[in-house]
């Protein structure tokens, strides 16, 4: 999360409104929901309120968990997005909000009026294409001679030569975003690792993740089963400053979940496993992976191919969870709860059968506060964790080096050569150099987010205050400790 | 000299509506004038949808955001000297 814009509120808001229409049973009113969000001053954003409603009503499609290119009216999209086989549910889910997009330029390389026609020239000297020449007392960049190397950009005193590319480009380490027909930007799924960054950086607000927020609502007011809810380990801190695990599990309690278990716990077991595997792994002089985190494994199988065979054969610790939740009650619901939009997808691939569904932290306080449950206000749970109480190694899977440090000091080997690289660019970097084998490994940990989970789209704090929070957790004994 | 207290909301509303952003910006404000306060939580002022709410003094703040928040301590500082 990259601080709170009015996007980030725009985006909070919709999602507040449509699940507290479900809760209350007036989900067949989100029709009038677009025109309530700008009567209640979500406006002047753009040319005018028509166009305003436009966009909400795709952002309404989304928080509902339906596709864009289905054009039925919002009403019409309830059922499927309540039931589990909805249409929706074989697509992407990131996706570009066309009417929202501002169509960036897409010119890379700018001279702006700051040029003063120097005698130096050093922007045509340093120019390799020879694309500058001396138009109207102003360097001129002629566009099919361009390479967009970016030299004159450095070469030039004044700073007078720009290079600008849209957020969501350069957001995007995989190089899946670019302009499309019209203009606005393009998804290519084929390349994209499902991470976020694009969601998080564009300033518009134009690219989004599909909720499942209707189906959990619609989870928990089913009696004929029970729904657990599957907290990731980075919810350290995530929900502010006065709620920790206690009030937490009494607050989803109310909420209708039967029981909330700590992902740290299948965290734990897959550090055990993932150890026992790299110690075959060197045996074989071969090099392992971590698996747990989505967007890396992403990453690898579609842009690194040659090196999937490296990737670590554990199952991630949402589904190591998942399974023992579903061995003792396999007609429960599994709803996961975390940062990760990627997680989405994985629960759509390798969760089918084990995760039901996937919450983000900010998906599920809209869900609670439509439930008008506050959890700084609830009287702390006193029951323990069936299962136990995670260590400070599940907990710290949460951060960049954490699994690093879980699998490879599980048996206190010392000179196992290990490194960690988290944001999706870092990855692709240090990917890079082991594909040419520049660079070698005993164990790689990677991470999509930049300081791991904790840096998640889908978090409700920033990376400074959650690593301070799951500190607290990981060292002191004290209140913040899962068993109360 | 009495400290003039501040008081966030840390319910769940006003935590999605982006308190977060304002106890950072009462943690990072210049020490001098972060001695002078006596900063603590709340867990719901019962105006939700007026949310992020905070308490200066006496006064509530509304839809409050960093800057708003700011300027109401500056001011009230100011009226203490």
């Amino acid at each position: 999360m990259a601080g709170i814009s009015e996007i980030t509120v725009i985006k909070r808001k919709v999602l507040k409104e449509v699940a507290t229409l479900a809760w209350q049973g007036r989900i067949e009113e989100i029709d009038s929901l677009p025109r309530k969000l700008t009567n209640d001053g979500i406006k002047n954003y753009r040319c005018c309120e028509y166009k305003e409603r436009a966009i909400l009503t795709d952002r309404i499609k989304l928080a509902m968990g339906a596709d864009l290119s289905d054009k039925a009216r919002l009403s019409s999209l309830i059922q499927e997005s309540e039931s589990l086989n909805n249409q929706a549910q074989a697509q992407p889910m990131i996706s570009i909000i066309e009417k929202a997009c501002d169509h960036c330029p897409i010119e890379k390389i700018v001279v702006t009026n700051a040029c003063r026609n120097c005698v130096a020239h050093n922007c045509l000297n340093a120019c390799p294409r020879n694309a500058i020449e001396i138009v109207n007392n102003r360097a001129y960049i002629n566009k099919e001679l361009c390479v967009e190397c970016g030299l004159c950009v450095k070469a030039c005193r004044f700073g007078a030569i720009l290079e600008i590319e849209r957020p969501c480009t350069r957001a995007c380490a995989v190089g899946a975003i670019s302009p499309g027909e019209n203009s606005t930007s393009k998804i290519d799924h084929e390349k994209c690792v499902e991470c976020g960054a694009c969601v998080v950086a564009c300033p518009f607000g134009a690219i989004s993740d599909r909720s499942e927020i209707l189906q959990v609502i619609a989870f928990l007011k089913t009696g004929s089963f029970s729904t657990k809810a599957l907290v990731a380990p980075s919810i350290a801190g995530q929900f502010g400053p006065m709620v920790n695990w206690p009030r937490l599990v009494s607050g989803l309690k109310k909420l209708g979940f039967s029981e909330v278990i700590p992902v740290a716990l299948g965290a734990d077991q897959v550090g055990k496993e993932e150890s026992q595997e790299l110690r075959e792994k060197i045996k074989e002089g071969e090099t392992l992976f971590n698996s747990c985190c989505p967007s890396f494994k992403n990453l690898i199988e579609k842009n690194f191919p040659s090196l999937a065979t490296h990737l670590s054969t554990t199952k991630s610790p949402m589904l190591v969870t998942a399974e023992m939740v579903k061995k003792a009650d396999p007609k429960a619901k599994t709803v996961f709860i975390g940062p990760c939009i990627a997680k989405k997808g994985e629960a759509k691939h390798a969760g089918v059968g084990l995760i039901d569904a996937v919450l983000t932290f900010e998906e599920l306080a809209a869900i609670l506060v439509a439930a008008e449950i506050n959890l700084a206000d609830c009287e702390p749970a006193v029951e323990r964790i069936t299962g136990g109480t995670p260590s400070a190694s599940g907990v710290n899977f949460a951060r960049s080096g954490g699994v690093m440090t879980a699998v490879t000091e599980e048996d206190g080997a010392a000179e196992i050569k290990k490194i960690s690289a988290s944001g999706i660019k870092d990855c692709m970097d240090l990917l890079k150099k082991v594909s040419k084998g520049i660079e070698s490994y005993d164990f790689i940990e990677g991470m999509g987010c930049e300081g791991g989970c904790i840096g998640g789209p889908g978090t409700l704090v920033n990376t400074k205050v959650a690593t301070r929070a799951l500190r607290k957790t990981t060292e002191n004994k004290g209140e913040d400790q899962f068993a109360s | 000299m009495t400290k003039i207290p501040v008081k966030v909301c840390a319910g769940t509303s006003c935590h999605l509506m982006g308190n977060q952003e304002i106890i950072e910006a009462l943690e990072n404000m210049p020490d001098q004038d972060l001695s002078r306060i006596e900063m603590g939580y709340t867990s719901c002022f019962g105006a939700c949808e007026k949310g992020p709410c905070v308490l200066v003094g006496d006064k509530i703040i509304y839809k409050a955001t960093p800057e708003k928040v700011l300027q109401v301590i500056k001011e009230e500082l100011k009226s203490e000297k």
